[in-house]
């Protein structure tokens, strides 16, 4: 009898056990019921787990020189003279340029090693933050112009910001507020969303098709995406913005590209971001 | 008016032939704006829609250049593969609405 009691219990209990499923609801009316980043993130770290086997998660953050060997030594070879250098210097100058109040960068940002803070979803202005956007409001607060986001003022700036927050690790909050879900879901939207007339989503070479060859060039991983930027890439001769990789990522495939620091980049970034948590900065970087 | 049917079949035939007569012959011209004119519409409903594909705005471009030189059939084939590319546009975008949700490594 006592037999038949426990088997029954066991049965019941196998009976009711579900799988672990994602909290997300996708046809829930607020943005917070309809996200789960953790599990967004947790899928993502999954499929690059299985598709990149021996290759650590923490070492995406050197893009394709994580997994493609000859490309990492000539990359190190590099570093001994890193293409990026001049761009700290130059950023580090302009950084201790005082503005016309008397004021500097060090008001806002100490000793520019906040890039680890950044993105963030800022509920008072009700928009997401980036570094590029927050040395524009501290300018804004001194009197200062605004610097243009394609230029190499900010770029430098930024560069050098980078280099003073190597080691930080990427650490975005978790979306606690309706528009910051509302955000992190537009910028996965974007992510995962076909563009162009060759029909292509972030995910078609990042993740379908990540570490495959496109001609001459490796694809990587989207763990790790967001980690080095700026980067000195040979394509351009000179240090970029991600903002400006999203945007020639989008003409690539045949989209009309986006204003860099648009809210649909901003967004993307915040999203690219969450699924980098726990991975360090390196930035500036140099890449092909 | 005459009650007389095959008069009022004669007074139609002379009529319709006399509006064909005095029909407007085609304007290439004309077609050639028209076309640009859908096109940028088009185009401009994809872009409203997140989606704009960058070809259209090339073509475009090029109808209007070749509207100026006076090459208005080659305007007006530059124009349709415009509209054309920005209605497939707009299609993406459609598909788009939850195919989005499907893509690896979020999909369940």
């Amino acid at each position: 009898m006592a037999r038949h009691l426990i088997l029954a219990t066991a049965f019941a209990l196998i009976a009711s056990w579900q799988p672990p499923a994602s909290a997300a609801d996708p046809a829930a009316d607020s943005a917070l019921d309809r996200i789960d980043p953790e599990a967004d993130r947790e899928a993502m770290r999954n499929f690059y787990r299985q598709r990149f086997p021996g290759v650590p998660l923490e070492a995406h953050k050197d893009g394709v020189y994580a997994f493609d060997e000859n490309a990492r030594a000539q990359w190190l070879e590099m570093e001994d003279f890193p293409p990026y250098e001049i761009a700290i210097d130059e950023g580090a100058e302009l950084f201790e340029t005082p503005f016309a109040d008397g004021a500097g960068y060090a008001d806002c940002f100490g000793d520019g090693a906040v890039k680890g803070r950044y993105p963030y979803f800022d509920d008072a202005r009700g928009e997401v933050i980036t570094l590029e956007m927050a040395v524009n409001d501290c300018r804004a607060q001194h009197g200062e112009p605004p610097l243009p986001y394609d230029g190499q003022e900010l770029t430098e700036l930024t560069a050098y910001m980078a280099y003073q927050s190597r080691g930080q690790v990427v650490a975005v909050a978790l979306p606690a507020s309706e528009a910051a879900a509302a955000a992190y879901e537009d910028g996965k939207r974007f992510y995962t969303t076909r563009r162009g007339h060759l029909n292509f989503a972030c995910t078609s070479c990042h993740v379908q098709l990540a570490g495959n060859r496109l001609r001459a060039e490796r694809l990587s991983a989207s763990l790790g995406h967001v980690t080095h930027w700026p980067v000195y890439r040979f394509e351009w001769q000179e240090v970029g913005s991600l903002h400006r990789r999203f945007e020639r990522c989008n003409a690539q495939v045949g989209a009309e590209p986006f204003p860099l620091q648009s809210e649909a980049y901003r967004n993307l970034e915040y999203f690219l971001s969450y699924m980098s948590n726990g991975l360090e900065l390196n930035g500036p970087a140099s890449r092909k | 008016m005459s009650r007389n049917p095959i008069l009022t079949v004669l007074l139609a035939t002379v009529l319709v032939g006399c509006g064909r007569a005095t029909e407007a012959p085609p304007d290439p011209a004309a077609a050639a704006r028209d076309a640009i004119a859908l096109a940028e519409q088009r185009q401009q409903a994809s872009a409203e829609l997140g989606h704009a594909w960058h070809e259209p705005i090339v073509l475009i471009g090029a109808a209007r250049d070749a509207l100026e030189a006076g090459a208005y059939d080659t305007a007006k084939e530059r124009a349709d593969r415009a509209a054309a590319m920005a209605e497939a546009a707009i299609a993406q975008a459609q598909a788009e609405e939850t195919a989005w949700r499907q893509q690896p490594p979020f999909a369940s």
